[in-house]
């Protein structure tokens, strides 16, 4: 176990490694000259020889990569070039909704998603079956922004049960907060669970039909005692591996959606500064969101030592 | 007299698509208790299906149990609720279920103790502390060794055998009145099939239980059961005691299957005798004899009669069957069959007195040895070496069968493809046709590579799906260039195809359209296609039912009278390597321990681990087998990554002494041709 953990992580340094690579890259894949681009047609030759010197850019390239990378290991992301301001403080500043938000959706569509799936697998072929796969496939079509306006239409505006839009964190007012982010989770995590609920189906449906199923059951143990003890355990390790796969999905979504919702998150952080040009920002977010990611993959697949023998005692 | 357990024309279909598939068919039987009693019969023929349909164990829908009563304790289980209180009671409490699949029938996710603890716990209604006291009572039973650690250990962490020990130790727990041990051994080998036989033999006579022992094995039968049922096509065809079986079969099917297998003590020249054709697709069963296709017994009266049922032919002996088989002369009845169905011995040819060998050996492989590096962590550093062939030697000459034999894992298969360089060898040399093709470079190899051919247990294994069996049979003829253009190309596909017994006009048809027996053949055709001198057969007919089996070895005897050719024979079935070989090769973790001609050493076998491997293969012949010694050999082969000390047999060797700790016995002749590693002989 202790070398499959070393192993996880030796590999999650490797695809950080890379993952940096590409955002620092990023500055120099805007066609032409990036200071340009950034400063206008108008800019003086002073300008552009500062923002030069600030950026770097006169070093060559590897230095400039060494130095940047050695600035993200020690928490130094560089400056705003739009805001002025350092880069970290700005993202740690918008981290929690972008967090909070991730993270309640990731636990609805594990918590709701497989369930459901087993549920439909045991009941295969019934009315419980069609009804979860039919809406399972439905749901995972449905694109998230219209879900989204849906959502606030029917339930903000016309219900008036959940607030419209904004973000409210759990310190203020812990009520409240739940209120504000109940919604855009169950928006962005609901294709997750969708997929969770079909991958967890068809993984039971794999499970039930194996020689250990039919062993336990020709020991005369209840049906219901089968699936939770023997088959459940059984079924969870290719769902967990999904669950994994579909975190960056899940930080993909929150750009769309806390635009939809008008939350001030990581996600508009980094379309905003898309816009703004202010790479410095957007590859401080991305080498951020680049290691949220990766460390949760990491987390999942330390999981399934607790999931599979197999693998705990390589 | 009452019986235990009372099975009354039992019948269960399988509905798929709109077919009817009668996979048990009316069967009725009964068990005492404290008997042995046997189901046979090859796969498919319904013996899984019965046992599973008296405790309701099938998945329903596809299946549905149509029809008849299974009465235990005057209750009738058919009539109880599938997942009800009473059936489970019954299920896994008082009759217990032993699959035969020993790799897959554990839940790898939980302990061992938890599975067996679950059981007793249940059944016997007692508390964890002693429900964990009783499963390692039982583990040590079933010869677990230490069974105090290895309790909360994962099925992962044993072997094939020790799972079914595992297996036995659960259902045996819950003291259960009948025991069904379906197929338990089939995936097996010989020495660990002993092994677990006499165990549960053992066990079930001690606790009075009654066992029921599914298998096609007529040999595991002959030793162990004490009344039989024959089943074909999804009914009872015979039944009666074993001995009573054996000396007076009654159907034509029992009598096929008895005459198919080879056994230990054939007289070498016997020709196996196919049972010609195929089993009968269950699926629309018509109302007839179900063996009349492939019966040589058969009159007008089975023709137009419906499907006989079982009449008593003498007292407690019964067969289902028109023909009183007793009286007609069979034997001329069989040989007429067998040489109309022989496709290849048509151009018969005059009996030479064996052709004298020739002088020169076609192979000769010289200390081979085959180490493959452990790794370890993601560095991969080299942290050990698995030595899967350790300095073997031997040889073979044009028109010879080597027979190679030993437990699974002991390195037959790592010979084969050494010797086909599909590994490239550590040490050592190949000599084939006089040249060293150990080193040889890829490309000066490959015109020497359509000399030597392979048969795999499964030839469609490897290939895509949806090939053809026409481009299986041709690759090799265009990979190496034999054929000029797509008319000879088509002609030779042709002539292989006829010369393994198959109608050309099949070969557009993809895999899973063959029977195995049909697969095989084509096998053995794309081998031949590229006309080599030296095949190599590894395990080419395990996999195959005996009646089929049988077909398979007389295909590949003729062909090789025909067309002189040397095979090197691997396979674990020392009855058929006997049957089949010149001389035999004995391996042992990567090395062999014994070679002779067959006679000599099957007859007088001088090395412990091959009398062992002999003493472990049951007769087909409850007589002998009653007389027979039973020793069987202790323990499990060790891994090669921690070869014991000298003699690599010491551990389980009954003869072992001291020296054989620290002296490694390398092979010595110790009468013309007879070689033997042991240092105690
Ligand atoms: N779950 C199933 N679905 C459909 N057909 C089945 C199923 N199980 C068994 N059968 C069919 O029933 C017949 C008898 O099978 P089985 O009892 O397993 O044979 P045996 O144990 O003698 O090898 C076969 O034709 C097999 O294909
Ligand atoms: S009834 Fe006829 S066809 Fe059937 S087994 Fe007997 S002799 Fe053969
Ligand atoms: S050398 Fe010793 S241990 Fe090895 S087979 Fe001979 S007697 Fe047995
Ligand atoms: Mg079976």
């Amino acid at each position: 176990m202790t070398q499959f953990i070393i192993q996880r992580i030796y590999q999650t340094v490797i695809v950080l490694f890379i993952l940096s690579l590409f955002c620092f890259l990023l500055i120099h894949m805007i066609p032409g000259n990036p200071v340009l681009t950034i400063l206008g047609d108008e800019a003086t030759p002073e300008e552009i020889r500062m923002l030069t010197e600030e950026l770097g850019l006169d070093r060559p390239l590897p230095m400039q990569y060494l130095s940047w990378l050695g600035g993200v290991v020690q928490g130094d992301l560089g400056t705003s070039i739009i805001y002025r301001e350092d880069v970290k403080d700005l993202i740690l500043k918008r981290l929690p909704p972008t967090v909070h938000i991730g993270i309640t959706s990731f636990i609805i569509s594990i918590v709701a998603g497989v369930p459901l799936g087993v549920i439909a697998a045991v009941k295969r072929g019934g009315w419980i079956d069609g009804f979860i796969t039919t809406s399972s496939n439905f749901s995972m079509a449905i694109p998230n922004f219209w879900l989204g306006i849906l959502g606030i239409y029917l339930f903000a505006l016309n219900l008036g049960w959940l607030p419209v839009q904004g973000y409210v964190s759990p310190t203020e007012d812990f009520w409240a907060s739940q209120r504000y982010v109940i919604m855009p989770s169950l928006v962005l995590g609901l294709s997750t669970m969708a997929i969770l609920a079909r991958q967890a189906r068809s993984s039971m449906l794999e499970v039930i039909r194996q020689d250990y199923i039919r062993t336990a059951i020709s020991k005369g143990i209840k049906t219901r005692v089968v699936i939770r003890k023997h088959a459940l355990k059984n079924a969870i390790i290719p769902v967990v591996t999904i669950a994994g796969l579909m975190l960056p999905n899940i930080v993909g979504g929150s750009v769309i959606i806390e635009q939809v919702f008008n939350v001030n998150g990581i996600g508009r952080l980094v379309l905003q500064s898309v816009f703004n040009q202010d790479i410095v920002v957007v590859q401080g977010c991305l080498i951020v969101l680049a290691i949220a990611v990766a460390a949760a993959n990491l987390l999942v697949d330390l999981s399934y030592g607790y999931f599979d023998p197999r693998i705990r005692y390589k | 007299m009452e019986h235990l357990l009372d099975v009354k024309n039992l019948s269960t279909e399988f509905n798929i698509d709109g077919t009817h598939l009668k996979a048990v068919d009316d069967v009725s039987y009964h068990i005492d208790k404290g008997e042995i009693v046997s189901f046979v019969g090859e796969s498919g023929c319904g013996k899984s299906v019965t046992h599973m349909s008296g405790l309701q164990l099938i998945p329903t829908p596809p299946g549905k149990i149509t029809g008849g009563e299974v009465i235990y304790k005057g209750i009738d289980l058919l009539k109880l609720k599938p997942d009800g209180e009473e059936i489970r009671k019954i299920r896994g409490g008082e009759i217990g279920f032993i699959f035969q699949e020993p790799m897959t029938s554990l839940n790898p996710v939980l302990t061992i103790g938890e599975q067996i603890m679950e059981s007793i716990i249940l059944h016997l209604k007692v508390g964890r502390a002693e429900a964990r006291r009783r499963t390692i009572d039982m583990l040590k039973k079933v010869g677990i060794p230490d069974a105090e650690s290895r309790i909360d250990d994962y099925p992962h962490q044993f072997s094939g055998g020790m799972r079914q020990r595992l297996m036995i130790a659960m259902v045996l727990s819950v003291n259960p009145k009948i025991v069904i041990a379906d197929e338990v051994t089939t995936a097996l080998d010989v020495t660990t099939q002993a092994q677990i036989l006499e165990l549960l033999r053992d066990i079930v006579k001690s606790m009075d239980t009654s066992l029921i022992l599914v298998t096609h094995n007529l040999g595991v039968v002959a030793r162990y059961a004490e009344r039989i049922y024959v089943m074909y096509a999804g009914t009872v065809v015979e039944t009666g005691t074993t001995k009573e079986i054996f000396n007076n079969p009654r159907h034509p099917y029992t009598i096929g299957l008895m005459n198919a297998v080879p056994r230990l003590d054939d007289p070498k020249d016997k020709k196996l005798v196919p049972v010609e054709g195929l089993p009968p697709n269950l699926a629309n069963k018509k109302d007839q004899c179900p063996f009349l296709p492939r019966c040589v017994f058969r009159t007008e009266e089975c023709h137009s009669s419906p499907a006989p049922s079982l009449n008593e032919v003498r007292e407690g002996h019964a067969a289902a069957c028109y023909v009183d088989v007793s009286k007609v002369q069979n034997n001329n009845i069989v040989e007429d069959e067998v040489a109309s169905s022989m496709i290849v011995g048509e151009q018969e040819k005059p009996i030479i007195n064996e052709p004298a060998l020739p002088e020169e050996n076609l192979l000769e492989v010289n200390h081979l040895k085959m180490y493959f590096p452990v790794t370890k962590s993601i560095f991969k550093r080299k942290v050990g070496e698995v030595k899967a062939v350790d300095d073997v030697s031997f040889y073979l000459k044009q028109g010879e069968t080597l027979g190679l034999v030993g437990e699974s894992g002991c390195g037959k298969s790592t010979v084969a493809r050494a010797i086909l360089r599909l590994y490239n060898p550590s040490e050592g040399e190949i000599n084939f046709q006089g040249q060293d093709i150990s080193k040889m470079r890829k490309k000066v190899l490959r015109p020497l590579r359509r000399n030597i051919s392979m048969i795999f247990q499964d030839p469609f294994s490897s290939l895509d799906p949806r090939q053809t069996a026409e481009s299986v049979v041709g690759e090799p003829l265009i990979v190496h260039n034999l054929v000029n253009n797509r008319n000879e190309y088509t002609q030779r596909v042709d002539e292989l195809f006829r010369m393994v017994g198959l109608d050309p006009a099949l070969k557009n048809r993809v895999p899973h359209e063959f029977s195995g027996g049909q697969r095989q053949r084509i096998g053995i055709a794309r081998a031949l296609a590229s006309e080599p001198s030296l095949i190599v057969c590894d395990e080419a007919i395990s996999a195959l039912d005996v009646s089929i089996q049988a077909q398979i070895i007389n295909l590949l005897e003729s062909l090789k009278e025909q067309l002189n050719l040397s095979y090197l024979f691997i396979a674990h079935d020392l009855s058929v390597v006997r049957h089949i070989s010149d001389r035999v090769a004995v391996m042992y973790l990567g090395r062999i321990v014994e070679t002779a001609d067959w006679e000599t050493l099957y007859d007088n076998p001088k090395h412990p681990y091959t009398k062992a491997l002999l003493g472990a293969v049951p007769i087909p012949d409850p007589f002998i087998e009653e007389e027979r010694e039973h020793v069987v050999l202790k323990g499990e082969v060790p891994s090669p990554l921690n070869r014991p000390t000298g003699c690599s047999f010491h551990n389980r060797c009954p003869i072992a002494t001291p020296e054989c700790k620290t002296i490694d016995p390398s092979l010595s002749e110790i009468e013309d041709g007879h070689e033997v590693a042991c240092i105690n002989i």
